[in-house]
């Protein structure tokens, strides 16, 4: 029973990372329609920014408010001079996106070597006790970081006015073009903004991970499939998905075997693309919008 | 009810096959140049059998990828499984590669098969997204299957020179091996763009619903480009196993350096043309491998940059590839004159 | 009594709540030209997917030359000899105007020169054959109207389903295709038409239905149905209101 509890507590606490680093990746998903292959870049950026400011002394926790505006900005540089040519070209956008993946893991291999980093600091061998369980503090961080964040976007997107917008960007472009709203704006700042939720993400798993010009990889392939899983465009859904994402991962690394933790859940999530591609909690057809252009 | 017949006289026969085959396998001839020129350099020779190689594969995705329009990142999968296969049927069976390329192209198709089938209801990004999940999901499988692929150590085909055993000691034989092969794909490609098969692939590609209207069953279309596609993508797979002759999990399910490479390589010759993945291979692979020698050393990763670089560019700046802006050009001059 | 050529019984398409169509009833004679009517969003272009098959009908049959066909795919209901146009032209990018129509013409010619035949008889008889090699996508509007009957023709249809062909041509234009469909009228094609220009419909309609609302409100002889006030009210009074 214990063990069962303790995998159960780092499956949620893991599903917390997943969360943390889909939201922003599900919300350009579903506002922009662009699926940004680079995502797990933008967040392993932000990492290493987050240690460049720890060796300036800046702990990752001050850090954060400096990393996320700057991938914030880094966003809308993204948006306006790559993807926002190619809005209505789904075959050019995949190409783009996974082209800025392997500029930006290289990019970051040649600056520091190849280097394995890492910022652990006193605060990551912090452990929580929560009735009896063991949780890792800053992982707990992660967790109640991912949660705030999805009730704060939920809250942005139905009670102010440019969350209202992007919310008829994502009904109907073509209708929210007619009632005034400026949809290529709507999209740059969406774009950004879901930039600075992966330099939140990054700053945050900062002392968690090793630093590798790779970690990327994990995260958008993990993404991906909390993205399917919880419902293409959908917050709560993103944050759900994450969690049952880390859930499965961490039951079949213990209860099937590590080596195919990774192989499992890429099966379920291929067969959740096939029998419900809309996801959990995404509207569906949302897995057709890929290639259909504006509607006429 | 007869259908309509018309009173009209054809203005013009349709334009022979024969020539067609004839004047793509002279421009093919033309890319063996650098081959004849720099046949006992073996630093270029390997970079050229690198090259043929993936001209080849990367015209095997443009089947599906190109004219079918079915963006697939999942072709490392058919890939490794022709190259495991004529691995194990070598190894085990002692079945020679040259018989061996024809089941480990018929598994490929039979692998592509079950895995399109469910995932062809996807479209565009989504279709991305779920082929690159089966290609990391058969990357960890194939860590874990030790018995049949060596785990991540791989396994190691032993040096037996000889034709039956596709091991040459000179290099400039594997060169020729992989241009042979190029110009089979080619030629097979030059035949599917002239037939029903490939109007119909054409066809899916432009709109599904015009397809469909014009009597397409779109998913058996979409399932035959992607067996041809994946049966030619094993079929290179094979002869990639007996080339290097180390296969591990790392190297045939690398996303930058197989499954992405045939759809940039595609991409910067021109997506949906026949000599495009031709032209993008002779350019991409021996920049890449100049790159690497010159670049990599110093800065790690460097000639990647370069390559993420090209596939941005390619994608703001040359979406219709070498190949598909020379031919509007082209055809823009021929009518202003 | 024989079978009608094609028999629509009490066809309805519900969309989340929205009655698109409306237990709609009618026949068709083998040879003639039927012609469909009705304001925007009467449901005509719904019908038309009903019957070619883009969409399946909530409940209803559609019974065409003896056979049921509403649960068939489109690309059956193709090969069972039906051709259609759509309302916003699709043509086939990245392949020539010809090829266009030999994605048709392969549907009842598997070989090559057989469909590039076909494609060229095809392409004459719309006036298309001059621009037989350029790319689809150069066409002007008025060619690419006809390329979406070209590439129906190609499939040797016994019946073809033309959606606003004509909307947005010049009169010249207009003659031509009208002629166009009578010629292949006379040799015995089937014509279901969506036009929104009334005085074409009487120039070559001589039976006409009328969609308002997804429900079919007049059926019958052009001349009487176009002067029924019932129809006057729903289509004339809807467009200058």
């Amino acid at each position: 029973m214990e063990t069962f509890l303790n995998i159960l507590v780092s499956g949620i606490l893991l599903g917390g990372i997943y969360s943390l680093v889909s939201i922003g990746l599900n919300l350009i998903f579903g506002v922009v329609r662009i699926v940004n292959f680079a995502q797990g870049e933008f967040v392993m950026l932000a990492m290493y920014a987050t240690f460049f400011l720890s060796t300036l002394g800046i702990g990752p926790y001050y850090a954060v408010f400096v990393v996320a505006p700057l991938m914030f900005v880094f966003g809308l540089a993204v948006q306006r001079l790559v993807l926002q040519p190619l809005q209505n070209e789904p075959m050019m956008q995949i190409f783009a996106t996974f082209g800025l993946l392997i500029l930006l893991e290289n990019a970051v291999l040649a600056l520091t070597r190849g280097e394995g980093l890492s910022l652990a600091g006193p605060y990551s061998r912090v452990v929580i006790d929560l009735f009896g369980l063991k949780a890792s503090g800053v992982r707990v961080i992660v967790f109640v970081a991912a949660t705030a964040i999805a009730i704060a976007l939920m809250l942005f997107l139905h009670r102010t006015m440019a969350g209202k917008a992007i919310r008829a960007v994502i009904q109907d472009r073509q209708g929210a073009r007619l009632m005034g709203i400026n949809v290529e704006r709507t999209y740059l700042l969406t774009f950004a903004l879901g930039s600075a939720l992966a330099g939140v993400a990054g700053a945050l798993l900062a002392p968690i991970y090793t630093l590798s010009p790779y970690i990327g990889g994990n995260f958008i392939l993990a993404a991906f499939a909390v993205v399917v899983l919880g419902g293409l465009g959908s917050v709560p859904g993103a944050y759900i998905g994450g969690l049952a994402v880390g859930l499965m991962e961490s039951f079949a690394g213990y209860y099937v075997d590590p080596a195919l933790k990774q192989a499992i859940w890429f099966i379920i999530f291929v067969a959740v693309l096939i029998v419900r591609p809309s996801g959990l909690l995404g509207r569906a057809g949302a897995e057709e919008v890929g290639l259909r252009a504006e509607a006429p | 009810m007869k259908p309509p017949t018309l009173p009209y006289a054809l203005e013009a026969p349709p334009p022979a096959f024969a020539r067609a085959l004839a004047a793509h396998a002279g421009l093919l001839l033309l890319s063996a140049v650098p081959l004849a020129l720099l046949w006992s350099n073996p630093y270029w020779v390997n970079v050229l059998a690198y090259t043929y190689l993936f001209a080849a594969l990367a015209a095997a995705w443009n089947i599906i990828g190109g004219f079918g329009g079915q963006f697939s990142l999942g072709h490392g999968v058919f890939f490794a499984f022709g190259a495991y296969a004529v691995a194990r049927l070598h190894l085990d069976l002692g079945v020679t590669p040259l018989l061996a390329l024809i089941p480990a192209g018929a598994l490929a198709a039979i692998v592509a098969l079950m895995i399109s089938w469910p995932t062809f209801r996807l479209r565009g990004p989504f279709f991305a997204i779920a082929t690159m999940a089966i290609n990391e999901a058969c990357f960890a499988l194939a860590n874990y299957a030790d018995s049949l692929t060596g785990g991540p150590r791989g396994i190691l085909i032993p040096f037996r020179a000889g034709i039956a055993n596709l091991i040459f000691i000179e290099r400039w034989k594997y060169a020729l091996l992989m241009f042979c092969f190029m110009v089979i794909v080619v030629l097979i490609v030059v035949a599917l763009r002239r037939s029903r098969l490939g109007h119909y692939l054409l066809a899916v590609r432009a709109d599904e619903d015009a397809a469909r209207a014009a009597g397409i069953n779109t998913l058996a279309v979409k399932l035959k480009g992607m067996a041809l596609s994946a049966a030619l993508t094993g079929v290179g797979g094979g002869l990639f196993a007996m080339y290097v002759r180390v296969l591990d999990p790392p190297t045939l399910f690398a996303l930058p350096d197989i499954g992405v490479k045939f759809a940039l390589i595609s991409l910067i010759g021109g997506i949906g043309t026949i000599m495009g993945p031709v032209v993008g291979a002779l350019l991409i692979v021996p920049l890449e491998s100049y790159l690497r020698g010159t670049l990599g050393g110093a800065i790690p990763g460097g000639h990647l940059i370069v390559l993420g670089v090209i596939l941005v560019a390619a994608s703001l700046f040359l979406k219709r590839g070498i190949v598909g802006g020379a031919s509007s050009a082209w055809n823009w001059a021929r009518r202003r004159t | 009594m024989t079978a009608p050529f094609l028999a629509i019984d009490n066809a309805t398409r519900r969309f989340a709540g929205l009655v698109a169509v409306d237990s709609v009833s009618f026949t068709m004679e083998e040879g003639e030209i039927l012609s469909l009517i009705g304001p925007n969003g009467a449901g005509k272009t719904t019908l038309f997917n009903l019957i070619t098959g883009q969409l399946k009908p909530t409940s209803g049959a559609i019974v065409f030359r003896g056979e049921r066909i509403e649960h068939l795919a489109p690309h059956r209901r193709a090969q069972c000899g039906m051709g259609r146009t759509f309302q916003i032209a699709k043509p086939l990018v990245a392949m020539t105007t010809r090829e266009n129509v030999m994605v048709g013409a392969f549907l009842r010619h598997r070989r090559y020169a057989d469909a590039y035949e076909r494609a060229s008889l095809v392409l004459a008889e719309v006036g298309l054959d001059r621009r037989a090699e350029i790319p689809a996508g150069e066409l002007t509007l008025s060619e690419r109207r006809r390329l979406e009957v070209a590439r129906a023709l190609a499939l040797e249809p016994s019946l073809i389903l033309l959606d606003e062909v004509m909307a947005g041509l010049n009169a010249t234009e207009v003659v031509q295709v009208i002629d166009l469909i009578h010629r292949l009228n006379a040799r015995g094609m089937t014509f279901l038409v969506i036009e929104h220009n009334l005085k074409v419909v009487r120039t070559f309609s001589r039976r006409v239905i009328v969609l308002d609302h997804g429900a079919k409100i007049a059926e019958g002889n052009a001349q009487d149905v176009l002067s029924d006030p019932k129809v006057v009210t729903a289509y004339l009074g809807k467009r200058h209101a």
